[in-house]
């Protein structure tokens, strides 16, 4: 009797744990929790066109799965568009975009967007062999030389200062994409670009190997991350996102899929820091 | 020592006029730098600018193609009615500006021919397209089996629209793959499998930069080339023909727009109207105001450090005018005119004062009167201004034949009194009388003619002839007339 008492005033209790623990794995029924996302509405996160991260001929690369992680794992509707970088950082600054990926932050970055860091990286100056560079400082004293970069992309300090003191003295060529910028280096018309792991494999074809060679710079890695809009998306938002992030490098889910694209060394290296 | 006053007063002043020209050399090139960093803004901004409008432009052409795309994925059956209804719909925003023509071409299987189905809008100058192979067509077909395989958008390098002239103005064509709303797609197999035609578009270059720009942006210049490295063969757009012939740019610059697998080149510069956009009046003005304030301030400068010692100098220089006026008043007042020798009141000043010392000493001293002989006659027959000069004549020798202690003065026309305040006897008075004398009687040649003259000389001694000098002139004065009386040319001592 007392039993049956029990289980008469607990049995509801028991059925809302039993359906909480069950509802765990299904991101839609926890729409209201603080700690997941707030899906109420349809997001749009933008993907570049850059090496590995991502390829619109391919329709693949390390941003696209990233972006798969996030909508699967928030439940939320995200709108993927390929949109050019500085197109990007408009839309991001002006609330327009919500959401982009392996982006870097400065100080102008940071009063507009949040970010939530997934990998690091290092860059490395790509220079023609017939320059005569042998180190980065080299480059900027030869007034004959030509730098290519992708407009509104920042590096590392070493390359931010190279870059801005040649676009001080009109020596960038800018483009929206990689691949005018490799042609033209092969025709010799720029004579060098920075460039990241994602892209190596472009940098390894036969003809940039040939006649080009890559010098490092001294900085540190630096961190990329989700970049969210803080017109777009409140502060207790990013807060969540970002903790969604955090739970992906912390489970391995990052690197497994950095894994797919470089060896696991470089994987590791990149998603550990 | 003078000069290195001078130094000192100048220092100051050319320090401060440097000091202020450094000032507005600053200021002038802060205000070039602030006009050169405003045109370099400037046309980083027509650069940003020109990629982002074409870019963005290329983009809204492609979401209409992706809108299409999506109306024939709604639809197993899209008639050519509902497409130019469609075509209609979309092309009222000013973004779609410059396309020329909007087709819907079916893929008829491998082997096959791929005609335009459907051409909107369906004008009499599109109609003629209908039907037309473009499979035929390398370029348009590279295009089209790219976009087929790749899912995305696939752009033709430079072409020609298809109701153009072959000579006609660079052209572009943009492919979107329609593929079977049922049939999978995430492949370039699939995609081949699944692919049921093209949407598509084709749009003149020129008329796309029109769209964007109108006349073109004030100063700038702009080519597009097809590809990725600049070549004359793959121009597609020149907005100032002839570019090339113009001073160099002030600013140029390369810039690259990515399509996929397709890149365009934007070779950007400006032309000698860019600057004039931007008017340096400022920098001008700073130049000249701040060089002649420099000046200005600098002499002004110099005027304060040296004030003080200009008005010293002058002040030094009226009271030697003054002095020397007083002099020459004082000598004026003492002086004949015409020999400059003493006149009667300093003469009689020096012979009070002789007395003086020779009572005081108790010695004596000698007064000579010398009246010239028969000088009314030289006068009379030669004219006042040979006997004046024979006055002068005469004066200088009696002058030489004195000491410097001696005074010799005229006291009339032809009169003359010599003191002789050092002497011990009368005897020394005799002597310079007859030196005297001597003197006058050599002949003057005055004006071209000899002139011979002689003297009558009345001699008074101190004390013996007059205690004081009113006698003593007296006794003197009767001597000479004495001499005169006894024939002139004659010495008669007083007594």
């Amino acid at each position: 009797m007392r039993i049956e008492s029990l289980l008469r005033h607990f049995a509801p209790l028991a059925m809302m744990a039993l359906l909480a623990v069950a509802g765990a794995s299904s991101p839609h029924a926890f729409a209201g929790d603080p700690t997941r996302p707030d899906c109420s509405r349809a997001y749009t996160l933008a993907l570049h066109e850059h090496g590995l991260l991502y390829s619109r001929q391919t329709g693949k690369g390390i941003d696209k799965d990233i972006a798969d992680e996030l909508i699967r794992r928030s439940g939320c509707r995200i709108n993927v568009v390929v949109l050019p970088r500085a197109r990007i950082w408009q839309l991001i600054e002006s609330g327009g975009l919500d959401f982009s990926l392996s982006g870097i932050s400065n100080p102008t970055r940071d009063s507009f967007a949040g970010f939530a860091w997934y990998f690091s990286n290092k860059y490395y100056l790509l220079v023609r062999r017939d320059s005569g560079i042998q180190r980065v400082t080299d480059f900027p004293r030869n007034p004959q030389l030509r730098l290519g970069a992708i407009r509104s992309f920042r590096y590392n300090p070493g390359a931010n200062r190279l870059v801005d003191a040649l676009d001080a003295s009109l020596r960038v060529s800018y483009a929206t994409g990689l691949a005018p910028l490799y042609e033209n280096l092969l025709a010799g018309q720029i004579h060098g670009m920075i460039i990241e792991p994602f892209d190596y494999p472009a940098v390894e074809s036969a003809s940039l190997r040939e006649q080009t060679t890559i010098l490092e710079f001294d900085d540190p890695p630096v961190p990329h991350g989700l970049i969210m809009s803080r017109q777009a998306v409140p502060a207790a938002d990013q807060a969540r996102w970002r903790a969604l992030i955090d739970q992906m490098r912390e489970d391995g889910t990052v690197e497994r899929i950095f894994a797919q694209y470089f060896k696991p060394e470089l994987a590791r290296e990149m998603t550990r820091f | 020592m003078k000069t290195l006053g001078q130094l000192r007063d100048l220092l100051l002043p050319i320090a401060v006029g440097l000091f202020t020209l450094t000032v507005v050399g600053w200021l002038w090139w802060h205000e070039r730098q602030s006009l050169d960093a405003n045109l370099r803004a400037d046309f980083d901004f027509s650069v940003r600018l020109a990629s982002t409008r074409i870019e963005q432009r290329v983009a809204n052409y492609e979401q209409m193609l992706r809108a299409a795309r999506g109306l024939f994925d709604a639809s197993d059956h899209v008639s050519r009615d509902n497409f130019s209804a469609f075509v209609d719909a979309l092309t009222q925003g000013a973004e779609f500006a410059g396309l020329q023509a909007f087709m819907f071409t079916r893929w008829q299987g491998e082997g096959k021919a791929a005609p335009i189905l459907y051409v909107s809008p369906d004008s009499a100058d599109n109609r003629p397209i209908l039907g037309y192979n473009l499979l035929d067509n390398p370029p348009r077909r590279a295009a089209m089996l790219q976009a087929r395989d790749s899912g995305e958008i696939a752009i033709t390098p430079r072409v020609k629209l298809l109701t153009d002239q072959p000579d006609g103005p660079a052209a572009v064509a943009i492919y979107l793959a329609v593929y079977d709303r049922n049939l999978p797609v995430d492949g370039p197999a699939a995609r081949q499998a699944a692919l049921r035609g093209w949407v598509h578009t084709a749009f003149r270059i020129r008329d796309l930069m029109a769209s964007l720009y109108g006349e073109g942006i004030p100063g700038v210049a702009i080519r597009i080339h097809d590809g990725a490295v600049a070549t004359p063969d793959n121009l597609l757009f020149e907005s100032h023909p002839g570019a090339d012939q113009l001073p160099p740019p002030r600013f140029s610059t390369t810039e690259y727009i990515s399509f996929p697998q397709h890149s365009w080149t934007l070779q950007i510069r400006t032309t000698p109207t860019f600057e004039e956009r931007h008017s340096r009046r400022s920098e001008h003005i700073i130049a000249v105001a701040g060089v002649c304030g420099s000046v200005l301030l600098g002499l002004f400068t110099w005027l304060l450090v040296t004030g003080r010692a200009r008005a010293h100098a002058r002040a030094q220089a009226m009271t030697r005018e003054l002095r020397e006026s007083e002099d020459r008043m004082r000598h004026m007042a003492q002086h004949d005119p015409l020999t400059q020798l003493p006149n009667r009141a300093l003469f009689s000043d020096r012979l009070r004062a002789a007395l003086a010392r020779a009572r005081r000493d108790r010695g004596s001293a000698g007064l000579m009167f010398v009246d010239l002989d028969h000088f009314k006659d030289v006068n009379d027959a030669c004219g006042h201004a040979v006997g004046d000069q024979l006055l002068v004549a005469a004066s200088a020798r009696m002058r030489d034949c004195l000491r410097e202690s001696d005074t010799l003065a005229r006291i009339g026309g032809d009169e003359f009194v010599v003191l002789l305040p050092h002497i011990d006897d009368r005897t020394d008075a005799e002597l310079v009388a007859g030196r005297i004398r001597a003197a006058l009687a050599q002949p003057f040649a005055i004006d071209g003619r000899e002139l011979s003259i002689s003297a009558s000389i009345g001699i008074g001694i101190f004390p013996e002839h007059g205690a004081d000098d009113v006698s003593l002139m007296k006794s003197a004065d009767d001597a000479m007339y004495r001499a005169k009386d006894i024939g002139r040319d004659q010495l008669v001592f007083a007594g």
